[in-house]
């Protein structure tokens, strides 16, 4: 299965990557601008988030709050989101609307200064930090990956802080600041535009032209802040315990890996996998299964690429088991990955399941030309959709043993334990 | 100097628009008698399997509250000559993972897989649904899971919220006023016998359907489906009466006590409508209108005007018995009171007058146009399928939809928010920290205030 890619690029130095597939009329515009919190300076973590909350908050040509009124308004729908490396902005809509999501994504890429206001920024502060009370704050484990970042990473590290960010950090932020954001990040030559699926290929450049071409190209954005390298393993374990308004305990433990892009990165996420996917993964079929000490185990790495990357797993305690057990069993399933090897009948299985819900995730434009954008900013090779897969499958048991004994040690790994806070004393 | 002749404060006209069809609906029945609706589509090589089972929780007795949603997480746990491990071994092996959804009017099996694996799976699925062997070992296992799983949702706010509202939205002899996990009280007392009873009595082929679709031929959809289910028997499901009841018929107030909690988690909700409501399009567009799009006027009110939340919405949970009506929405504690009265003011609002002339355009083109979106994945089109078969709705449905949107006037919208919001009969549930809650709730003289400790182990 392979999926067409052509790619352009405008005068100003927007990289544009069309992938017709006309199944259903349906179109997906999205552009990735290659600035995250990796890019935040110190005193403005939270920054970047922020920031994509007010590019829906009107441009010169776009009254407040119309950018998703008017997407909304013809049957489609439209989102932003925010990460470590990047911040992405994306629409679908029927096929016969693709001018006007480039008209609107347009006008916030060329003219998006002039709409702005104290007013907007203060409103979109409020709604920031509500969403963090809402994701982190008062969401039973919710500061997991804020605390895992912070122990991974040292504090002059681009991800050693959360892409939500502090709620004084986000109360220090200025109109000057967003105004500043926008001229160093969002400019042509930091962004990529995919469209995906049901449009005519001339007329989609003809349109891509006519709004883009006349956007003026920005500075070379500055180096990322801070120190993006480090070493490639920790020097040593970290652990930390909170205690905190859980229901039940849980462990996690990561590990430093190879930046996503890395053939080591694919083998370490085989090894996760091997370790949590599905019914079948060592985790679940022994701490879950077999032993009943864990309700639940997860596990992931991130496609992530700024120095290193996390690989990690965490097992939520069955009621009555003890935490401790339970971390003790883990460490041996991953010593005994490292001593015994992982089978190839594993690895095989896990590259099986990982091509199949590649596929199934595909189905949706929306989810292709994220994709596509993706690989285009952090590779500059839009083909790594229909490429990718070949690098999981170069992936052996030898080499996943290999990686696991490398990485998935108690010397490169940072653990963070949740125990329930003892109940608040009431006067009877 | 492009950019000088661009007039950018002109939206773009819209071209010509192919017109969206569903995919032609195959409708036949295996030997068994199990009817089959199936529909493909030919964009990737995958296909989605979902069997519509007629063994929802309303069927569970209210003391076995849970016992649906058991049973169906047992159904990995062993046939013939599988356990647990081999049957996770056998499906993963096929890049398949099985899902299995229960709801209160039907449990629903679904898989996902590429179309050349497609008939190994659904072979492996039929033995799992209709020969689970109920391993004592796994039935003890996958009940205490559950009984902590009811205790993660209960420490999780959102969770929380959702459990009580319904419990304070419906009448105690209301199954939906249960948690369709069930409660501490009624999981610990569940049993081998009563999941083996309640598979014989629901898992079964009578009143059953099965959903095939994706990228097969109409020879392979016939063939995989009735070599996989075509001899699976079981007698006719025992239909039970099903009262659905409101709790009260006046505004009560009911606090869930979180201390310290920095956000309320908000519901707001009475009883609402069933599926087959007379008035389906007229509330689907007086929803949007209300609460659920972005641009609704909830989430402008709330969110784009003052701040409060992170996001307000709206929604009409429709089955076959009137399921509840519930707006939802997180606020940060010291505003709760002022989010509540504005949440009332645009339940009144919109009971008071018709909806603008735009506001009525942009909502209908918003329910018929995002239509075909949910159909681009195999997925999507088998959860269209499955609402053809849940609400016998006829196949005709599907390409009228947009049509019978478009329809809808102002003044139809003005009598459904008249006829099915309820400004005067609400469930008001926030879990929060109750002490800045109970004055700024006790200033908006709502109705009676209750407190609750949710850690009752009931």
């Amino acid at each position: 299965m392979e999926f067409p890619i052509e790619r352009f690029e405008l005068d100003n130095g927007l990289r544009v990557v069309l992938s017709e597939e006309p199944s259903q009329p349906v179109v997906a515009v999205n552009l990735w601008y290659n600035v995250g919190s990796r890019n935040e300076r110190p005193g403005r973590t939270g920054f970047a988030h922020l920031f994509e909350h007010m590019m829906f908050q009107g441009s010169e040509h776009v009254p407040d709050t119309q950018h998703i009124a008017h997407i909304e308004r013809v049957g489609g729908s439209m989102n932003g989101s925010t990460w470590l490396d990047r911040t992405n902005y994306f629409e679908t809509v029927p096929a016969n609307r693709l001018e006007l999501a480039l008209w609107l994504e347009s006008d916030r890429m060329g003219f998006f200064i002039p709409a702005l206001t104290q007013a907007k920024l203060d409103n979109q502060r409020d709604v920031v930090k509500n969403e963090r009370r809402w994701r982190v704050d008062n969401q039973p484990y919710g500061d997991w990956d804020e605390r895992i970042q912070a122990m991974v990473y040292p504090p002059d590290h681009p991800y050693h802080h959360s892409v939500i960010g502090s709620m004084e950090d986000l109360d220090a932020a200025t109109l000057a600041d967003v105004r500043t954001f926008f001229e160093t990040y969002y400019a042509p030559n930091n962004a990529v535009l995919t469209i995906c699926g049901d449009f005519d290929r001339r007329e989609a450049l003809a349109l891509v032209e006519k709004y883009f071409a006349g956007i003026l190209r920005g500075p070379v954005p500055p180096p990322i802040p801070g120190r993006p390298e480090l070493p490639p393993k920790l020097a040593g374990q970290v652990v930390e315990t909170v205690e905190a308004a859980v229901g039940l305990p849980r462990v996690y433990a990561a590990f430093r890996i190879p930046p996503y892009g890395d053939p080591r990165f694919y083998q370490a996420d085989v090894v996760t996998q091997v370790l949590t996917s599905g019914k079948s993964s060592r985790l679940y079929d022994s701490l879950v299964r077999r032993k009943r000490l864990a309700q639940s185990v997860v596990g992931f790495a991130f496609p992530i690429v700024t120095g290193a990357s996390i690989a990690l797993v965490w097992a939520t305690a069955s009621p009555e088991t003890p935490l401790e057990k339970l971390e003790a069993e883990l460490w041996s399933e991953l010593e005994l990955l490292r001593t015994a090897g992982c089978r190839a009948e594993e690895t095989e299985r896990v590259i099986t399941g990982i091509a199949a819900r590649h596929l199934v995730s595909l189905q949706r434009v929306g989810e292709r030309a994220d994709q596509i954008s993706m690989f285009t900013t952090l590779f500059d090779d839009p083909e790594t959709i229909n490429t990718e897969l070949d690098r999981y499958r170069a992936v052996d048991a030898a080499l996943a043993t290999e990686l696991a004994a490398e990485y998935f040690v108690s010397d490169n790994s940072v653990v963070l334990r949740y125990l329930p806070r003892s109940e608040r004393k009431e006067a009877a | 100097m492009k950019q000088n002749r661009l007039d950018r404060s002109r939206i773009p006209d819209p071209g010509s628009l192919r017109p969206f069809r569903f995919p032609p609906i195959d409708r036949f029945q295996l030997s068994n008698g199990l009817p089959v609706l199936a529909a493909r589509t030919e964009s990737l090589p995958v296909v989605t399997y979902s069997l519509l089972l007629p063994a929802g929780a309303i069927h569970e007795a209210g003391r076995d509250a849970g016992l649906a949603s058991l049973v169906g997480s047992l159904l990995e746990s062993g046939t013939g000559s599988m356990d647990a491990a081999a049957i996770a071994e056998r499906l993963e092996t096929l890049g398949v993972r099985m899902h299995v959804g229960t709801s209160w009017e039907v449990s629903r099996v679904d898989f996902t897989a590429l179309s050349a694996k497609a008939g190994e799976a659904a072979q492996v699925v039929a033995t799992l649904v209709g020969d689970p062997t109920f391993p004592e070992g796994e039935v003890e296992r996958i009940r205490h899971q559950q009984l902590a799983s009811i205790m993660q949702r209960r420490a999780e706010p959102r969770g929380l919220a959702n459990e009580m509202v319904a419990r304070y939205v419906f009448s105690e002899d209301t199954p939906f006023s249960r948690p369709l996990v069930g409660t501490p009280r009624s999981v610990a007392q569940l049993s081998r016998e009563k999941a083996m009873s309640f598979h014989a009595d629901y898992f079964t082929p009578m009143g059953a359907s099965l959903i095939v679709a994706g990228n097969l031929t109409s020879d392979e959809m016939r063939t995989t489906t009735e070599v996989a289910f075509g001899e699976w028997t079981g007698d006719a499901a025992v239909k039970l009466p099903t009262v659905v009841e409101a709790r009260s018929d006046t505004t009560h107030v009911v606090i869930i006590e979180r201390p310290g909690a920095v956000q309320s988690e908000i519901r707001i909700g009475h009883v609402g409508v069933p599926r087959n409501s007379p008035d389906y399009f007229p509330i689907l567009v007086l929803n949007t209108v209300l609460g659920g799009a972005f641009s609704s006027r909830l989430n402008l009110n709330l969110r784009e005007k003052h701040g409060f939340t992170y996001g307000a919405n709206s929604r009409f949970v429709m089955r076959r018995r009137p399921g509840p009506f519930i707006v939802s929405a997180a606020v940060q504690s010291e505003v709760t009171g002022r989010a509540i009265e504005e949440t009332l003011n645009e339940l009144h609002r919109i009971r008071e007058a018709e909806i603008r002339p735009d506001e009525l355009a942009d909502a209908r083109q918003y329910v018929a146009g995002t239509f075909p979106l949910r159909l681009e994945t195999t997925d999507g089109v088998a959860s269209r399928l499955a609402e053809l078969a849940i609400y016998d709705l006829p196949d005709s449905y599907l390409d009228d939809f947009a049509e019978r949107v478009l329809a809808v006037t102002a003044d139809e919208v003005l009598q459904a928010a008249r006829q099915h919001i309820h400004p005067d009969r609400l469930a008001i549930v926030i879990v929060g920290d109750p002490d800045p809650l109970r004055p700024q709730l006790e200033s908006l003289n709502l109705g009676p205030i209750e407190a609750v400790r949710p850690e009752s182990n009931e």
